[in-house]
């Protein structure tokens, strides 16, 4: 060990073993890194007799306060999944579910792109057809007045609600069957 | 100079298990024993790294809390207590950056903690000095540099669990080390000039 800036940079990796007989050696002929050598070694002692048993005691009342903060946390998630269940009205719910993301998603698919949407229907139909080998069917053609887009359109308009509602009634039971409601762990955390 | 968390007792250890599966389940009485025992060394933890005695008590009640919520996915790879302090490390160290933004300064410097008075002989009395000096000059370091010497050197933590604690890379842990180190040797040696 050269310098005394290295001997520092010995003293600030902890005085690791490797490189502390040269460290020794360096601090025997300067008083500087001696004392400095001294101070770290006291500190060491120090750190190393504060911890244990003589930590500071928390203050009177600690754990009713942390319990009675667990309290309120429980019962503001009770009261979260009574609200999801009751407190709002069944047209806010039921607007909240993904299924009626979902319906409206398609339902502006259908404004928006009707020939689209039928195309790919019959691409889809026709890659099952080839799939499953049976013969090829085509697309049943709607007979007037079926067959006008507007009519059509009327037509996925009305049936927008009602998929709206299955899906809803399909995710709740699909939800009774993985989480059985009332409080508990594991219920959104 | 890496250390090792100090050893338990096995028995401690299974009933900390215990009482562990039964908070998991949702049984609050349990969780209570479980911050009955930790409590005080989740407050020390805390005080230390923020050095004032409210926001400690604050960071320690919020891990608590955390704790309880996170439970379902507390897998047990690390033991209970380990688990909690790094929770209190962190909160601490995050309200430690919330004042800081706050009040545009490290915060509890001047409030460092009380130490109890030391017992007869000159020993104690010299140990206790020690101590003071060593309160006084933690208080001059950053929180993220108190932070890694008080779970390095007070809870006998490797560099590596240090760096999980405080999700910092273990260069990071290294570097606040080293130049903590720095710091209170300067402080020390100060001091030791100055008063003799």
């Amino acid at each position: 060990m050269r310098s005394c800036d290295e001997f520092e940079r010995w003293l600030d990796q902890g005085s690791p073993a490797a490189g502390a007989l040269d460290a020794r050696a360096h601090a025997g002929g300067c008083a500087s890194c001696a004392a400095a050598e001294r101070a770290a070694l006291e500190l060491e002692a120090a750190l190393a007799t504060a911890h244990g048993p003589a930590v500071t005691p928390a203050p009177p009342g600690f754990t009713p306060r942390v319990m009675a903060r667990i309290a309120a946390f429980e019962e503001a998630r009770v009261a979260a999944w009574a609200l999801d269940d009751a407190a709002l009205p069944w047209w806010v719910r039921a607007a909240a579910q993904p299924a009626t993301a979902l319906a409206c998603v398609l339902g502006g698919l259908v404004v928006w792109k009707p020939e689209a949407l039928q195309s790919a229907a019959a691409a889809a139909l026709a890659w099952l057809q080839g799939a499953i080998s049976t013969p090829r069917l085509s697309l049943p053609t709607l007979p007037h007045p079926y067959g006008d887009p507007l009519v059509q359109l009327g037509l996925a308009l009305a049936a927008l609600p009602f998929a709206a509602w299955a899906g809803w009634a399909l995710y709740r039971w699909s939800e009774r069957l993985v989480c059985p409601p009332g409080p508990g762990l594991g219920h959104r955390v | 100079m890496e250390t090792a968390a100090p050893a338990r007792p096995p028995a401690e250890e299974a009933a900390e298990e215990f009482l562990v599966a039964r908070a998991r389940s949702g049984d609050q009485e349990a969780f209570r024993d479980l911050v009955e025992h930790q409590r005080d060394r989740a407050y020390a933890l805390a005080l230390r790294i923020l050095r004032h005695p409210q926001e400690a008590e604050e960071a320690a009640q919020e891990a608590f809390v955390r704790a309880w919520r996170a439970l379902p996915r507390f897998r047990g790879d690390a033991r209970f207590s380990t688990w909690i302090h790094r929770i209190v490390a962190r909160r601490a160290l995050d309200r430690a950056a919330a004042l800081k933004r706050r009040l545009g300064r490290e915060v509890g410097v001047e409030s460092a903690e009380a130490l109890p008075a030391p017992g007869g002989g000159t020993d104690a009395a010299a140990a206790w000095s020690r101590a003071r000096r060593l309160e006084a000059l933690m208080a001059t370091l950053s929180e993220a540099q108190r932070a890694v010497v008080t779970l390095y050197y007070y809870e006998n933590r490797s560099v590596e669990e240090v760096a999980k604690a405080l999700r910092m890379p273990e260069g990071t842990v290294k570097t606040h080390l080293s130049r903590s180190r720095a710091a209170l040797r300067a402080g020390w040696l100060r001091e030791e000039r100055s008063d003799p």
